[in-house]
């Protein structure tokens, strides 16, 4: 009997072939490629930026002695925390943005939570009419409604025109209703309570009738069964929804620069954009690190909490099978709340912001100041010089720099959502095949990180990085692809969520009956897997297509003339104060985020939900 | 591992005398390229193609020509009884069609060797009959060598030349169906295989003079002569159903127990048996009207006993 010789003393050709095939794998290739690109893409900025907070940067030669630059120094930190200015530059903002966040969180789930109840459980009327408008606020830019804010409550001596509500009743709106942290907090509120909505809704979805049912036979009145089966069992999704709405209230950056710099009120994020702007890179980088503490700790908490409750959630999952609750006496006096809600708070802001558009003159609200009067939309088509109006600028349709930042806008939406997609679907394949395996977790967690970090953090990284060469690379600084780059980095959480989703559905037998059949890797992936993957590919791809296009805090770091986009040229006119051209860029975006999501509509499968967390 | 979609941690496997995989030597031969078709548990029909595509993939990717592929395809389908359906989609046809498009895609470019994963598991009851009766047929017919995977062990025993009980992934036992029944080579084996299960009683021999009695605590069995290498001792017991006695009437070396159930299903009756803490299962083919808690007398041939040994609860290969 042949003496079977233990694997250690293999020789050494059969231990490298066995070495080799487990590397050549399509798998393992697929693994090792996404993993380096992840390692670019998301650590190595960060490396960067706390580097860079670490080493003395060119623009402090003027500012202490033992300048030398790129060596090691605290001297930012001490600076930054124990400076003259330290008060202004991090304590003060650390607070506001705390208060913002915290205030922004409470009123979205207090106008979240009941909306979901009503809208998933109750008998109310027109509850699919009024669900799609309700969630109007989550596609448009978190900042809409801060514009809108200002046009109303803007007063002469800050605002430098006098708002619709100074018009309409002679009264000067003081400074705390027009800026600073109260409107900040309602404007906010009324963005992401879309968000706390749609997360609660999808909880309340899938609480199964029969739970609620089994406490009605036990004799639960109505009261009690929400209160002790219902509430309990989406107590966890109320919790995660308060901490991921806060996380990302901390990093908004549009509405907090908007409402809150006229009166030098500035969070984290507006004063690393300052900070930045003024040349104080390593500031603001130390800023941007503690956002991204900040937001880390807060999804860390979220998934510490809730980890294991979460589950019971979906434990009950077939959902839809849900018997709405009868609101009798209340049904119509709440049927009036939502729907004047929906009104004051989702439509009116977009009308005010059309109407806004087409005035002549700033601060007059009468019918005969509507440009359409005269000459038809006079900030859309004029030809501009003449002085009288915008200092001459050129009428937004004839304007080359808006017209260049809309096709730069979708071509950078359109790329984003392809890239991402693209590798989405990859990392979806690599994880789920490699399930189980320390590779697949490194992949789904290195594609989860850029969710912590908050997006102007996530610019001013890509700034650390890419403002000079690095290795092979040059230096992407005021170029398109930079930003292409970006808004990819900073959406592959979700891709890569939507490519692990839709790749569990392919299911691994589908494939091994096609390596059984004798297909190659190649015609696999071609032949079975990107077909049966289509269409979670299309509605990502459109979400992905949404959410990029409307993105202001992420790129505004990073833009140039030569790279604008439509939310980058707003914001520029914004600050110059032609209130007109802003919000007919408004409407423009939010033309086009209302074609993407009639889009993913149309796309069967494809949920606005899908995208959350 | 045999398909090759998996690889195992160590040793080699051979297919018909040929190395497919050898952990050491660092072989590895694809599944494409080793002569066998599948059936996969959930069929795994591509959703997206039609039955005919489905069946004809594997032929498309051997590069057979366009009419051989479609010969060869209309062939299979027609065999299966198919014949008509090639531009449905798999999920516009019932489990059972399924079932055989899934036969037929394995089937065609004519492989030596059938895998099998829990063909049936996904029918109902009656088509599984019928294709337990079909896919013995077709073993017959293509003289492949088929390995079945089930954890239906009635499946395994009706359908098998050699069945192969693996526990936890240790070869518990490989024989013939029948050896696989009437002596199961360990307590999991003959805990599992049989439906209704075998009764396992911890019981203790005694010899006493050329005979002997067999201890079960509440009662006794007493034993024949046997050879000085008889087992002795304590010893677990497994016990057929069927091998058990029932009588109405007390009856000479009959032991009495209580009916606590009785689940009469046609052409027999399952009787659960108590006697204090002992519970009996007995199958029973005549039929009875058997009241709950009446008196029962049952009585045991130690021929048909299989004792096992408490502490490797391995078989005892010694007869009483």
């Amino acid at each position: 009997m042949a003496v079977i010789a233990p694997a250690r003393s293999a020789p050494i050709q059969w231990q490298l072939r066995r070495l080799w095939r487990a590397v050549t794998t399509p798998r393992s290739l697929i693994t090792i490629v996404l993993g380096l690109l992840l390692v670019y893409l998301v650590v190595v900025p960060l490396v960067r930026i706390a580097w860079a907070t670490l080493t003395w940067q060119p623009e402090d030669a003027r500012l202490a002695r033992g300048f030398e630059e790129g060596a090691f120094t605290l001297f930012h930190w001490r600076r930054t925390f124990l400076g003259p200015i330290s008060r202004e530059l991090v304590y003060e903002p650390f607070i506001n943005t705390l208060v913002t966040a915290s205030g922004t969180t409470l009123l979205a789930l207090l106008i979240g939570c009941p909306l979901a109840w009503l809208l998933t459980r109750t008998d109310i009327p027109g509850r699919r009419l009024l669900k799609s408008l309700v969630t109007i606020p989550y596609i448009l830019p978190s900042w809409v409604i801060a514009l809108a804010w200002l046009g109303v409550f803007k007063n002469a001596r800050v605002g430098g025109a006098m708002g619709f509500f100074q018009y309409l009743t002679g009264v000067v709106p003081p400074n705390w209703l027009a800026y600073g942290p109260i409107p900040i907090i309602i404007s906010l509120g009324l963005h992401y309570y879309a968000f706390a909505y749609l997360l609660m809704s999808g909880a309340l979805a899938s609480v199964d009738r029969y739970l609620e049912e089994s406490g009605e036979i036990l004799g639960a009145g109505r009261w009690q069964i929400l209160r002790r089966i219902t509430l309990p069992l989406v107590l966890p999704a109320m919790l995660s929804a308060f901490i991921l709405t806060f996380s990302r209230a901390l990093g908004t950056f549009g509405t907090p620069i908007f409402l809150g710099r006229p009166v030098r009120y500035y969070t984290l994020a507006t004063s690393l954009y300052g900070n930045l702007r003024q040349g104080f890179a390593a500031d603001a980088f130390i800023l941007a690190l503690g956002l991204i503490a900040l937001s880390a700790i807060t999804i860390y908490a979220n998934q510490r909490l809730i980890g294991v409750r979460k589950s019971f959630v979906t434990i009950a999952g077939r959902g839809l099978n849900i018997y709405p609750t009868p609101l009798r006496r209340w049904k119509y006096l709440l049927f009036a709340l939502v729907v004047a809600f929906v009104v004051v708070c989702v439509l009116a802001p977009l009308l005010f912001l059309v109407w806004q558009s087409l005035m002549l003159e700033e601060n007059d609200y009468s019918l005969r100041n509507l440009s359409i009067y005269f000459w038809i939309t006079y900030f859309w088509i004029t030809t501009g010089g003449n002085r009288l109006y915008a200092e001459g600028e050129v009428g937004l349709l004839r304007n080359f720099l808006v017209v260049g930042a809309a096709k730069n806008s979708v071509v950078l939406a359109a790329l984003t959502a392809a890239f991402v997609g693209i590798i989405g679907l990859f990392l979806g394949y690599a994880i789920v095949k490699g399930r189980g395996t320390w590779a697949s977790r490194v992949l789904e967690q290195l594609a989860f990180l850029p969710y912590l970090i908050p997006s102007i953090a996530f610019g001013a990284a890509y700034i650390a990085m890419f403002a000079s060469p690095f290795g092979p690379i040059p230096a992407l600084y005021g170029t398109f692809a930079l930003l292409v780059l970006v808004s990819a980095a900073k959406n592959l959480p979700f891709s890569s969520r939507a490519g692990v989703s839709s790749m569990l559905q392919v299911g691994q037998e589908l494939e091994e009956a096609a390596v059984v059949a004798g297909a190659s890797w190649l015609t696999r992936f071609r032949r079975v897997i990107i077909p049966l993957t289509m269409s979670g590919f299309f509605s990502g791809f459109l979400l992905t297509f949404i959410s990029a296009i409307r993105e202001l805090s992420l790129i505004v770091l990073l833009v140039t003339p030569a790279t604008s986009v439509l939310p980058s040229v707003l914001f520029r006119y914004a600050e110059q104060g032609f209130t007109q051209f802003a919000d007919g860029i408004v409407v423009i975006l939010v033309a086009l985020s209302l074609a993407g999501q009639w889009l993913i509509s149309r796309v069967k499968g494809a949920e606005l939900g899908k995208g959350l967390q | 591992m045999i398909a090759g979609l998996e690889e195992p941690d160590a040793g080699d496997i051979l297919i018909a005398g040929r190395l497919v995989f050898s952990f050491q030597q660092g072989i590895f031969v694809p599944p494409a390229q080793r002569g066998l078709g599948m059936v996969f548990q959930s069929y795994a029909l591509w959703p997206h193609m039609t039955v005919f595509q489905n069946v004809a993939f594997g032929l498309e990717l051997a590069r057979w020509s366009a009419p051989k592929i479609r010969d060869r395809t209309g062939k299979v389908l027609t065999d299966l009884q198919l014949a008509g359906l090639d531009d449905r989609y798999p999920q516009e046809m019932s489990g059972g069609q399924q079932q055989r498009v899934a036969l037929a895609r394995m089937l065609a470019p004519g492989p030596g060797i059938f895998l099998l994963d829990e063909p049936l598991s996904n029918l109902d009851a009656r088509l599984r009959m019928d294709m337990r009766s079909e896919l013995k047929r077709l073993h017959r017919e293509t003289g492949a060598t088929v390995v079945y995977v089930t954890h239906d062990q009635v499946e395994a025993l009706t359908m098998s030349t050699h069945v192969a009980v693996i526990k936890e992934g240790r070869l518990e036992q490989l024989a013939d169906p029948d050896v696989v029944y009437r002596r199961p080579a360990s307590l999991f084996v003959a805990d599992f295989v049989g439906n209704p299960k075998a009764n396992l009683l911890p019981a203790t021999v005694r010899r006493e003079g050329p005979g002997g009695v067999m201890d079960f605590g509440t009662f006794t069995v007493a034993l024949p002569a046997a050879p000085p290498q008889a087992p002795q001792g304590k010893v677990i017991v497994g016990i057929r159903p069927e091998r058990i006695g029932l009588s109405t009437q007390p009856a000479a070396g009959a032991t009495e127990f209580k009916v606590y159930s009785a689940l009469p299903a046609g052409s027999e009756i399952i009787v659960h048996a108590q006697r204090d803490s002992t519970m009996l299962t007995v199958r029973e083919t005549r039929s009875l009207r058997l009241e709950i808690d009446s008196p029962v007398w049952l009585s045991f041939d130690p021929a048909t006993f299989n004792l096992y040994d408490p502490a490797t609860s391995r078989l005892i290969e010694d007869t009483l």
